[in-house]
């Protein structure tokens, strides 16, 4: 599965490399909302988020020939978009306190009126609502290990963070996760599986 | 909640991109390509040639090496001159038209 994606990678690469732009298109669409969710994770603002990640594709695009296969594409991909937004960070000194930034969540805010129906929409805003809550690096680490499926070496290529420091973020970000989502939902939490 | 579950929950936090995100970057893309064209600088096939050309044409007019090669009284400077000049433009109307001919690259 892995190898196939990574062949595609390959040929859409190449194809981009020559001046392809249905290729870009297509390998665009096959990362930016991984990326866009990986950004989101750092600087916890959907809009600011997108913005970084249009500016990283603009890179990748210009960059494409600088890539030289010694790794995946999506870990090459994910390195530039994660320092990008640490970039950005920096750069806007910015300190978006939770609650302004929750405002897109307010209509499922009353979890007891309807739980026991929770349609995937609201499943998934349920999700990024405790994802948001969690400290930058554990919501980052999480999202590249399980939804992005990086192995911990490749995490370490991404965040020059070091092993142990990933498995500490894994296992409190687990944690963590659980404990906002039961603080969200009560005992409801399985309805999210 | 195992590990499979957590990958389920996390599985949902993708966050999707809005739906116009791959058109505002190709255009954004385009615009680029567009005012922002690179800076070609000439080869070293295009530098030895365009010396030779100077050298050859300075050392008409200067030196008048002319007398060397044709004879002074004649009416050979003339036509020499007009078959520089004439070859001149021409490479830079077909350096041009190459270049009009050019696909667009996005």
């Amino acid at each position: 599965m892995g190898d196939k994606i990574e062949d595609i990678d390959t040929e859409l690469i190449i194809k981009v490399g020559n001046g392809d732009s249905i290729a870009f298109r297509t390998l665009v669409n096959l990362y930016k909302d991984k990326s866009l969710s990986l950004a989101v994770s750092i600087v916890k603002n959907e809009t600011l988020a997108e913005d970084i990640i249009q500016d990283v594709f603009m890179k990748v695009y210009k960059n494409i020939g600088k890539f030289k296969f010694k790794s995946k594409f999506s870990t090459w991909l994910y390195k530039i978009v994660v320092n990008s937004c640490y970039t950005e960070l920096k750069k806007k000194k910015i300190s978006i306190p939770l609650e302004e930034n929750e405002d897109s969540f307010d209509n499922i805010s009353s979890i007891e009126e309807s739980t026991n129906n929770l349609t995937l929409k609201d499943q998934k805003l349920y999700i990024h609502k405790a994802m948001k809550r969690l400290k930058i690096d554990e919501a980052l680490v999480l999202r590249l290990f399980y939804l992005c499926e990086m192995s911990l070496k490749e995490i370490e290529k991404i965040t020059k963070f070091n092993d142990s420091k990933i498995r500490v973020d894994l296992h409190r970000g687990r944690k963590n996760l659980k404990q906002q989502l039961k603080q969200l939902l009560g005992n409801e939490i399985n309805t999210l599986l | 909640m195992n590990e499979s579950d957590i990958k389920k929950l996390l599985k949902k936090s993708e966050i999707n991109t809005t739906s116009d995100f791959t058109d505002k970057l190709m255009s954004k893309i385009q615009r680029k390509a567009v005012y922002e064209e690179p800076v070609n600088f000439w080869s070293l096939r295009r530098i030895i040639m365009g010396f030779l050309v100077v050298t050859l044409v300075s050392g008409f007019l200067v030196y008048k090496i002319s007398q060397f090669y044709v004879s002074t009284d004649g009416v050979a400077i003339p036509f020499v001159w007009s078959l520089l000049l004439l070859l001149g433009l021409n490479y830079l109307l077909s350096v041009n038209s190459y270049k009009v001919s050019l696909p667009f690259k996005n």
